[in-house]
């Protein structure tokens, strides 16, 4: 295995003495976040306020960082959605004391190009973010408790514009659903439909007991806010989104019903919003654990799962078929495709739950006077602890992750191929161009890969340390190992040739500008 | 809005005889365009809410019974098929059926539902199923559209308020006027202008106050809120009806003291008053006659129950005639009813009696003579040579059902019959007897006097008892029978369960019916077209419907389902009757803030 470490580990020493209090040029701490790019790593040292960017585009990389300085509290980071290749990172802030000046949350952008921007966020202690699909949009907001601030509005958000510059007035817009009975819980923002007539994105807003909804297009106006209940016992904890309808469905954890949201035209004053859901409660018959949403126009169906029990709804006229399973199920997995009954492709569920051995395949399309006949229970070997979805293109598979074993499950010949393991694996990561698991236990230097359609494994490769985590750049063909290293230090495993030889180590890369007190 | 919710209101039979022949088009609901359907908008299931009808002895103790439903009143043995005439005096009464509900009601695109307890109107776009909720006031109770528009009235009984909703660019919109106190009861003129509220000790009352059992209040509905205006008024004792004249100018409101008119124009140009009283005569009991208002308001007529009488009164002058009909009968006639000397013949007794629609004539069932007079208003008052007698040999004629053409009429009997005479009131030809399979319970004509759907009698037993007789397993079973005027073909349909409310649409293309039966688990939806008589697949509904009604312009009909949070299926009549479409949760709508 090839090492490159950096020249100034073994000055380490020295730097550590020589930095001061006001400009920390060495890490101190492991970094705490990672967010991987399309060939570049970025990682966050919260403690430090700063953040280090890890170019891997070349094919023999450096073990250097460009560095680049944060707010504190650097509490969120993630790549931005869609087509962007940028690292968001979003800083809380602080108040004064007296030994520090007050900073102001902000959100920071780092793109793969080593380019920095930041928006700021004002005064409050934002600590959870959410984006758009596409990622033009990104909402800070906090959940949770206060930070301490004498005055302190928890259902204030910010939405920022990120296809805006910084010094653009419109790009950060401050939000506050005005008369909100409860705090926020949770912001998504919808995909784009089209309601009164106009293509346009929804921030959705969810808290103990009511559901807001503000329109992305037109942030100026306030927000419309749908109160589901009065005593605030509904929690809504899932929303899914019509693909061709302008509609959302809501499952709360304190309702036996779904509520769909049907978005019509509405005549409103001009800082209100132009639209206004009817409200349709779908009843579970029972506590709705999960749904999935299927089909498109008048066949779209809502499938929801309680009480051990599936029930297929078309939401249109409520009308409901409901299949007692015989097996605990909390969670669905959608995926379109053959079923060793019939040879077209169609939607199937798999219903399962952690912790049970037994699941259930469900045939969407072909229920007919008696359900039960679309059903297909399995029993595995061991109980599942977690899964792991391999449904992409022509792939249709899960891993169930068990105690010793894991188990590829073929999802359309409903065959199970397991493979013991000497370790309790908890994750595993999917690579989609060579249709292969890799598994390696957190602590161990071992990893491992897995071919899903042979359910043949490849070569055990020891890595010079042990594994912290790992991360996909399948698309560079390459798996990321970050090893526990406060100095840095990460394994780059060549995805096709998964062996010693070709597998190349960094490390040190976070003091590699030990002497530069340059930020970016 | 669940079956608790709806409220019942029996009627007393002898008061609404001009209902007659909508004693099925109350169950038939909006489509039905006559003008007296206004309280139409919607049918609902009635489990033990209906009434005993026109022979006096039945407003006193006769059996109620339900649409469809057995009987108890009725003789149990074998239904009489043949066509052998079984002695009339020794039936018991005829039968009329009526409820009234507090049901949602339908304008041309919307439908609205009333929630009193949490003071709200939900609105309903039939086309969308988008739901609109409109805070009105306390307790709304009662609601009825205006027809021809998509707007209503509602009476919010708890404080004393009706509210005009009125829908303007798909927003509802409301305005207030105060009403008399514990009002339970609004009738709305046919063009939508004027409405009547009053307190119909007949009903039970929602409100908190106890009504007055004199007041109403004539409520002005302009285009515009600004122009509605709302004048109290005392009537006579106990309204118990409204009629309206084809003008819209004036109201009658039916009452224990007489009919009091209400002249619209007077009332917006002098305020409150006592409305003039008119009596059908100072010896008549006004409170047990059953009054009619002909169309253009000139008259009133009435009849009391076991009578052979008929009283006209000009309800401008306040003239009043009589026309006793047992005078008019042709002697010959009543000779011949005896075959022999001191046989004691049977009397004359008007058993129902029918206003036509242009309320020039009015039709008289004799049922012991076996006739109909066909009686010219106002000519046979002054000389009983203008009643035309039409006499039907060995058929029992207790009821009268007129065609809204008024071109024909069914002629038949509630009692232990099996046989249905048509009338044809145009060309004079001789009544034409139809053989039925069971007893009649209802009958209503299709708006365009085609068809007639007859309800029938469930005879006590199952049907599916082994070794049962054909005959008798008809008998026993539920169900309804289609029959065709012009060709008097008819086809019977066996049911699961009794009809609940059926729903016509506009085109009578299509009948919609209703079944509920809470023991067989059985909540359906059933489409007749009606060009064949054919039944398309039952639809299962998802809980049991409680009522049933058409959006005209929407081309909807929709189905009321008892649900905790309101629940409403709606029927496009265009489409494969698959295609419903439902909506929920009335009230989660009012929480919405915009």
């Amino acid at each position: 295995m090839r090492a490159i470490l950096s020249f100034v580990v073994v000055a380490l020493s020295c730097a550590l003495v020589a930095c001061d209090d006001e400009s920390p040029v060495a890490p101190i701490g492991t970094p705490r976040l990672t967010i991987v790019l399309d060939e570049q790593v970025v990682f966050v040292d919260p403690e430090l306020k700063q953040a280090f960017l890890l170019d891997l585009e070349s094919s023999r990389p450096k073990a250097e960082t460009a560095r680049y300085s944060l707010p504190p509290q650097a509490t969120v980071g993630v790549p931005r959605s869609g087509e962007h290749n940028e690292a968001l990172i979003l800083c809380s802030g602080e108040r004064e004391s007296v030994d520090t000046e007050a900073a102001q949350a902000a959100l920071v952008v780092i793109a793969g190009d080593g380019k920095r921007r930041e928006y700021e966020l004002g005064t409050t202690a934002f600590n959870t973010l959410t984006q758009s699909d596409d990622g033009r949009y990104a909402i800070a907001y906090r959940v949770g408790s206060t930070q301490g601030r004498t005055l302190d509005n928890p259902n204030e958000l910010i939405v920022v514009d990120l296809d805006r510059d910084t010094d653009d007035e419109a790009a950060v817009t401050r939000k506050t659903p005005a008369g909100l009975g409860h705090t926020l819980t949770r912001v998504l923002v919808s995909p784009t439909m089209t309601i009164a007539d106009e293509d346009r994105r929804l921030l959705v807003l969810l808290s103990a007991a009511e559901v807001s909804v503000f329109d992305l297009n037109h942030l100026d106006r306030r927000a419309t806010i749908v109160q589901l209940d009065d005593r605030g016992n509904i929690d809504p904890v899932q929303v899914l989104f019509s693909t061709d309808q302008p509609t959302l469905y809501v499952r709360g954890s304190g309702s036996d019903n779904v509520f769909m949201f049907r978005f019509e035209p509405f005549e409103n004053d001009e800082t209100g919003n132009d639209f206004q859901p009817s409200i349709n409660p779908l009843s579970a018959g029972g506590l709705p654990q999960d749904m999935a949403l299927f089909g498109s126009g008048s066949a779209e169906r809502l499938l929801v799962l309680a009480n051990d029990r599936a029930l297929l709804i078309d939401p249109s006229t409520s009308k409901t078929e409901v299949v007692p399973l015989g097996a605990s199920a909390n969670r669905i997995l959608l995926f379109e495709g053959r079923s060793p009954h019939e040879d077209r492709s169609q939607m199937h569920a798999l219903l399962y739950a952690p912790s049970q051995n037994r699941f259930v395949f469900l045939d969407l399309e072909v229920m007919g006077d008696t359900p039960s006949d679309s059903l297909e229970l399995i029993t595995t070997e061991q109980p599942i602890q977690a899964l792991i979805p391999l449904v992409d293109g022509e792939e249709k598979s899960v891993v169930l992750l068990q105690q010793s074993l894991v188990t590829v499950v073929d999802l359309q010949m409903r065959t199970l191929t397991p493979i013991s393991t000497s370790t309790q694996l908890t994750s595993a990561v999917f690579d989609p161009v060579r249709k292969k698991l890799w598994v390696g236990q957190t602590g161990s230097p071992y990893i491992q890969s897995l071919e899903l359609a042979t359910g043949r494994t490849g070569d055990e490769l020891r890595l010079d340390a042990s594994i912290k985590n790992m991360l996909p750049m399948f698309k560079r063909d390459r798996l990321l190992v970050l090893h526990e290293e406060s100095l840095g230090y990460v394994t780059l495993v060549d995805a096709e040739n998964p062996d010693r030889e070709h597998a190349l180590s960094l490390r040190g890369f976070f003091v590699n500008q030990l002497f530069d007190r340059s930020e970016r | 809005m669940n079956a608790l919710e709806c409220f019942v209101r029996k009627r007393r039979s002898m008061h609404t005889f001009r209902r007659n022949r909508f004693v099925l088009s109350m169950v038939l609901c909006a489509a039905c365009s006559d003008s007296a359907g206004s309280d139409g908008e919607a049918a609902a299931f009635a489990p033990g809410a209906s009434r005993a009808s026109s022979g006096m002895a039945a407003s006193a103790g006769s059996s109620a019974a339900t649409v469809g439903g057995a009987s108890p009143g009725l003789p149990s043995g074998p239904a009489a098929n043949g066509a052998s005439k079984p002695d009339v005096q020794t039936l018991p009464p005829e039968k009329e059926l009526s409820v009234t509900f507090q049901l949602p009601q339908a304008s041309e695109h919307y439908v609205y539902t009333v929630n009193p307890n949490a003071g709200t109107v939900a609105v309903i776009d039939a086309s969308t199923q988008a739901i609109q909720t409109i805070k009105t006031g306390a307790l709304p109770s009662y609601l009825r559209t205006l027809d021809g528009t998509d707007d209503a009235i509602v009476l919010n009984v708890g404080s004393n308020k009706a509210s005009i909703i009125r829908m303007r660019d798909d927003k509802a919109e409301k305005s207030d006027m105060p009403v008399n106190a514990g009002a339970n009861a609004i009738a709305v003129a046919p063009d939508g202008k004027h409405a009547v509220v009053y307190f119909n000790a007949g009903s039970t009352s929602a409100g908190k106050t106890p009504g007055s059992y004199q007041d109403v209040t004539v409520l002005t509905i302009a285009q515009d809120p600004a122009g509605d205006a709302a004048v109290g008024m005392t009537v006579g004792f106990q309204p118990r009806d409204v009629f309206f004249d084809d003008q819209g100018a004036r109201a009658f409101v039916v009452t224990d003291d007489g009919v009091s008119v209400l002249d619209f124009d007077e009332i917006e140009k002098s305020g409150p008053g006592i409305a003039k009283l008119v009596t059908f005569g100072g010896d008549v009991d006004q409170k047990n006659l059953d009054v009619a208002i002909t169309p253009d308001g000139h008259f009133g007529l009435a009849r009391a129950e076991n009578q052979s009488a008929l009283h006209l009164v000009q309800l401008d002058s306040g003239e009043v005639r009589t026309l006793d009909l047992a005078q008019a009968y042709p002697q010959e006639q009543t000779s011949a009813a005896g075959d022999d000397a001191g046989v004691e013949l049977p009397p004359v007794v008007v058993t129902d009696l029918d206003l036509m629609p242009t309320g020039r004539e009015a039709l008289a069932a004799l049922r012991n003579q076996g006739a109909i007079a066909r009686i010219a208003l106002p000519e046979a008052f002054e000389d009983p040579k203008n009643v035309q007698f039409i006499h039907v040999p060995g058929e029992v004629i207790g009821s009268l059902t007129i065609a809204p053409n008024a071109h024909t009429a069914l002629a038949y009997s509630t009692t232990n019959v099996e046989r249905m005479v048509i009338v044809d009131l145009e060309s004079g030809a001789a009544p034409h007897t139809v053989q039925l399979r069971k007893t009649v319970l209802a009958v209503a004509y299709t708006p365009d006097s085609s068809t007639a759907i007859i309800t029938h009698e469930k005879a006590p037993g199952s049907p599916d008892e082994p070794g049962l007789d054909p005959e008798v397993q008809v008998d026993r079973s539920y169900g309804y029978s289609l029959l065709r005027l012009r060709t008097g073909d008819v086809k019977l349909q066996r049911t699961a369960t009794r009809l609940g409310p059926i729903a016509m649409v506009p085109d009578a293309s299509y009948l919609f019916i209703l079944f509920r039966d809470d023991t067989l688990g059985l909540k359906e939806v059933q489409r007749v077209a009606l060009n064949s008589f054919l039944v398309d697949p039952i639809i299962p509904l998802e809980n049991p419907p409680i009522s049933m009604g058409v959006a005209r312009a929407s081309g909807a009909v929709f189905v009321n389902l008892e649900h905790p949070d309101g629940r409403m299926t709606f029927i496009d009549w265009e489409e494969p009757i698959e295609k419903l479409k439902t909506v929920t949760g009335f009230e989660l709508n009012s929480r919405i803030r915009n």
